[in-house]
């Protein structure tokens, strides 16, 4: 679960967020809509702390919080690195590390110094991925097609079995078949794990989430 | 228009390879003739010890040296001292081994006022020259570093990497490019020079390399000096040879270079 209260960020001078109450139930794929620029995935890189990586003045005010180690815990009180194993981020490019297939999942298990072959395994299976490259995976991750990149990059944040993923407009460079393959995917995933996506594809949000939060009218829909 | 400069960029072109290559087949035709009149080559090897270590040990001072002032520079220094660097190496860069030689023989005579025994030497030359290369590994490191697709290094935050696993897993072997490039002018810059060796350590006739700290013989010193002095045409015919000899050097150094960082960028990459 994801928890946001009196939350606020911006950039400088700019607020894109204003006292934000809101709150992500697991099992659910929950969306944020809104216009362009209206800091939709300003609110997922809080979430991840990503923020922190940018040159920019981001500001934040309020409280995230998420289910850690048995309790509602605030972000800040996590240590990055942990904090960023247990919620995985998926971009909207999919860009593959240029390394091999095998080696992009597992970047996760390597930094820590595990080697564990059954976890790219299952990460591979989760990602619907696995009999697609299983005979190839020392073969580079750039020969793979876009749709496929994408559920690799999947695969990549599963294989450190994250409780939430965030998903930034994840089909946005993908075609509708691929796409859909993606939809698929998470709906799989939200069985066990708290799912929150960015887009501005209402037919998609329609499709596949529980719940949306539109950011311009602070308004919730629920749909499940 | 278009048609004029694709002639005149092939014409250039052509006209540039042939003159490299006729330069090679020169060298190399005039290198076995003289080796078929006289195929004692004995006296050169000496000086090709000599080269051998001085391209191996200055490489050997400068790219930890270069990697590590890039990689700071690039990513724990301020804008102002990575600008500060950057203008500082590329000054460097254009400074004329006469005058890098001249530093090092500067220090050596700073140096001798304390230490009496020291003389130039292959240690004192290979430093001296690791100066003169180190501006080809730090601007390399740092050129491939700055080029790191952001994207890539995003993803390796998001996924719980540091800073030192972003360099070290995505940075560095993303860089293998541009430092290799890098590797291979310095190596090249290296065997070639003869302005920094001349002042800091290279003799004419000293024998095979023995000790750090003595003189040595290397071919870019043993064809300066047998151009100038040379009395006959087996001398002429024994430079041939040493500048043949310098090239496979080179050539053979910037293979083992090429090489190796394939190699180790296939190590953290798997690919």
């Amino acid at each position: 679960m994801v928890r946001l209260r009196d939350f606020s960020c911006g950039y400088g001078e700019r607020r894109l967020v204003e006292g934000l109450d809101i709150e992500f139930k697991s099992s659910r794929i929950s969306a944020i809509v809104g216009r362009s620029g209206a800091g939709k995935s300003t609110i997922l890189k809080a979430i991840n702390r990503l923020h922190e990586i940018e040159e920019s003045p981001f500001f934040r005010e309020g409280r995230i919080e998420i289910f850690h180690m048995g309790a509602m815990r605030e972000v800040s009180d996590i240590d990055a690195v942990e904090l960023r194993r247990k919620v995985g981020y998926i971009f909207q490019s999919p860009v593959a590390l240029p390394m091999s297939i095998r080696k992009n999942v597992s970047f996760a298990l390597d930094i820590v110094g595990i080697r564990d072959e059954e976890a790219v395994r299952e990460a591979l299976e989760a990602a619907y991925l696995w009999d697609e490259v299983r005979w190839r995976l020392d073969e580079s991750a750039n020969s793979l097609s876009v749709g496929q990149r994408q559920r690799l990059a999947i695969a990549r944040a599963l294989v450190c079995r994250p409780d939430i993923l965030l998903f930034d407009e994840p089909t946005s460079a993908l075609d509708t078949r691929a796409a859909a393959g993606i939809e698929k995917l998470m709906l799989e995933l939200k069985k066990s794990m708290t799912i929150i996506l960015v887009s501005h594809d209402m037919a998609q949000v329609e499709r596949v989430c529980d719940i949306a939060f539109s950011i311009d009218t602070m308004e919730s829909v629920v749909w499940r | 228009m278009d048609r004029l400069f694709f002639l005149t960029a092939r014409v250039l072109f052509f006209l540039t390879v042939v003159l490299f290559l006729s330069i090679l087949a020169y060298l190399f035709f005039e290198a076995v003739e003289a080796y078929m009149a006289d195929s004692s080559i004995d006296g050169l090897y000496p000086a090709l010890s000599g080269s051998v270590s001085l391209v191996l040990l200055s490489v050997l001072f400068a790219f930890p040296l270069g990697v590590a002032t890039a990689v700071y520079a690039e990513l724990y220094a301020g804008a102002l001292f990575a600008r500060v660097v950057d203008i500082s190496f590329s000054i460097l860069a254009a400074t004329p081994s006469i005058v890098i030689g001249l530093f090092g023989f500067s220090t050596l005579l700073l140096l001798h006022r304390y230490f009496p025994e020291l003389r130039g030497s292959l240690l004192c030359a290979s430093v001296t020259l690791s100066v003169l290369i180190l501006p080809y590994i730090v601007k390399s490191v740092q050129r491939g570093l700055r080029e790191t697709p952001g994207e890539y290094i995003s993803m390796a935050y998001a996924l719980g990497a540091s800073k030192e696993d972003i360099l070290v897993r995505v940075m560095l072997p993303h860089a293998v490019g541009h430092i290799k490039r890098g590797v291979f002018l310095a190596i090249a810059r290296s065997a070639e020079d003869t302005a920094v060796i001349m002042l800091t350590g290279a003799v004419a006739s000293y024998g095979f390399v023995d000790a750090l700290l003595s003189p040595f013989e290397a071919l870019p010193f043993h064809i300066y000096y047998m151009s100038a002095s040379y009395a006959d045409e087996s001398e002429l015919g024994a430079i041939y040879i040493s500048a043949t000899m310098l090239i496979a050097l080179s050539s053979l150094f910037i293979y083992l270079s090429g090489a190796l960082s394939e190699r180790a960028k296939g190590r953290v990459w798997s690919v």
